[in-house]
């Protein structure tokens, strides 16, 4: 039995995929075509491309509804019941402020006005989000809204990646985009793949280790891109209710049955913060969370269910 | 890549970097491989990567080392290169056309059959092997989207490497066994935010210019992948 590992550069990160095969070639078609699909994927969704359906829903932003594919609408309507479930804390209509910012861009980051933070997150409201399911149209209410599902799209680009894969018979893999992970199968028959969560202040050391199968992970943490202005770390997750990165948090892991789920989730628990994250009874993802001041908050399913173990 | 690179390169057993982890009991199942002398590597270089596995997997197979938990990483590379296979057995390279073993045989057919040596242009590295023994790492390997574009050791300290990437350029340093970016032409100047990298495995990576920077070697984390 093989252990291949094949490396890609996509979505603006790494894609690293380890696979147990006995056939090379064959397994190697198969992680190919993952990254088709992944790729695929970025194409349709990114904000970042113009040739994107979100960046034609964009484009057209309070003047007319764009006909989008049903794939689109069907991410659209899931990326809206996340921003619903989690009460706006996390919003898909982020996009005016994440340009503003300009982390996801190849800009240069500068603290913006308040004045013009405080004109922007007017336009961050999902509920501007117009479907119209018949014709498949998508129309943002306002002018200069705009959609990001840097939150999620990811995690959808892993899921349909993992799909490809266990459709094409290899079932025992661990995919990595950027430290989102879905995990399939065992990593010898025997022994259950293990992960590990990077230490946001030192990424030579990791937090906690754990075991997974068949199942997701993703990380959202305030190290990854950031910048430090007098003294004070600003980064890219940005809390939709003040226009501001969030502070309550150093990182945030959610385990989730898909990277989706686990990517939107990781975001919004990182803006909640440990205290409301562990106090509320309907959350009851897996999670381990690092707070500001770097202490280490995790609740019993994590502990219990995924062996683990905490390092640093 | 220069045959003499190359061949020093795959001796020192370098592992491709893209492999992430082992766990205890892999590690103890390459305690006993060692013990077992079963432990090789083979790196390739080839214009004919898919008829190149097929060969090796052959050889493989039949070979005393069996394919029970062999690694296997491949890489793209630019420019011209001299396509050849190295044979690494507990840690010394072997000329596998003087060698009399079974394996080598397998090897000098495998090589004839893909006319190798020869110069090549844009080759891909095939790398297989029974494990990883690198424990220190001592190269980092750097990509420009999916290609190997260079590689630079760790073990001597280097003030300034300029990279060219897809906007413009990256510098990184090397010093006292980590490598940083120390400037880059792209405007928020993320990647230069990040920590020095030492342990294998880990990565830096400058997105407007499609440069990912990784230290090579067995990851002594314990652990197959990461979050973050």
């Amino acid at each position: 039995m093989y252990k291949l590992s094949v490396k890609k550069y996509l979505m603006g990160t790494t894609v690293e995929t380890t696979a147990r095969s006995t056939d090379i070639n064959y397994c190697k078609k198969a992680l190919l075509a993952a990254y088709k699909e992944m790729q695929r994927v970025e194409d349709l969704l990114s904000c970042q491309k113009d040739s994107s359906e979100i960046s034609k829903i964009n484009r057209a932003a309070g003047i007319y509804p764009v006909k989008v594919s049903f794939e689109t609408l069907s991410i659209l309507k899931r990326a809206i019941d996340y921003s619903k479930k989690y009460n706006g804390i996390f919003d898909v209509t982020i996009g005016p402020l994440s340009s503003l910012w300009g982390f996801n861009e190849d800009s240069e980051i500068i603290l913006p006005e308040n004045q013009t933070i405080l004109k922007l997150i007017r336009l961050v409201n999902y509920k501007g989000i117009i479907i119209n399911e018949q014709d498949t149209s998508v129309f943002l209410k306002d002018n200069g809204m705009s959609i990001d599902l840097g939150g999620i799209a990811k995690g959808y680009a892993i899921d349909r990646g993992s799909l490809v894969l266990k459709k094409m018979g290899i079932n025992n893999f661990i995919l990595n985009a950027g430290g989102d992970i879905y995990v399939s199968g065992t990593k010898d028959g025997e022994d259950l793949w293990k992960v590990g969560i990077k230490h946001p202040r030192n990424s030579n050391e990791l937090v906690a280790e754990f075991n997974l199968k068949d199942y997701a992970v993703a990380t959202s943490g305030d190290y990854e891109r950031f910048k430090i202005i007098d003294g004070k770390r600003y980064h890219h997750i940005l809390d939709p209710r003040t226009g501001y990165p969030g502070t309550l948090s150093e990182s945030s892991t959610i385990l989730a049955t898909t990277a989706e789920e686990a990517d939107a989730t990781a975001t919004y628990i990182f803006l909640l913060g440990w205290k409301k994250a562990l106090s509320n009874k309907d959350i009851d993802f897996p999670l381990l969370i690092l707070a500001a001041d770097g202490t280490i908050h995790y609740n019993q399913t994590f502990a219990k269910k995924y062996n683990l173990k905490i390092i640093n | 890549m220069k045959r003499r690179e190359f061949l020093k390169y795959s001796s020192l057993i370098i592992p491709a970097s893209a492999v992430i982890g082992t766990i205890n009991p892999f590690t103890k199942k390459i305690f006993a491989a060692e013990k077992n002398n079963k432990s090789f590597s083979l790196s390739v270089i080839t214009d004919q990567p898919s008829k190149t596995i097929h060969l090796i997997e052959q050889a493989i197979k039949y070979s005393k080392y069996g394919k029970d938990n062999l690694q296997f990483t491949e890489y793209s590379l630019r420019g011209g290169h001299i396509g050849d296979i190295a044979y690494v057995k507990s840690q010394s390279l072997i000329d596998y056309h003087k060698a009399t073993d079974e394996f080598s045989q397998s090897l000098c057919e495998s090589a004839n059959s893909l006319s190798l040596p020869k110069i090549m242009h844009d080759p891909v590295m095939l790398r297989f092997s029974s494990y990883q023994t690198l424990l220190e790492p001592d190269k980092v390997n750097i990509f420009r989207g999916d290609t190997l574009v260079s590689q630079l050791s760790l073990n001597k300290d280097l003030e300034h490497y300029r990279v060219e990437g897809l906007k413009g350029y990256i510098d990184v340093r090397v010093k006292e066994k980590s490598v940083k970016i120390i400037s880059a032409t792209c405007k928020h100047k993320t990647c230069m935010n990040m920590e020095p990298i030492s342990k294998p495995g880990q990565n830096l990576i400058c997105i407007p210019n499609q440069i990912s920077l990784t230290v090579a070697g067995k990851s002594t984390s314990g652990v197959d992948s990461i979050t973050f």
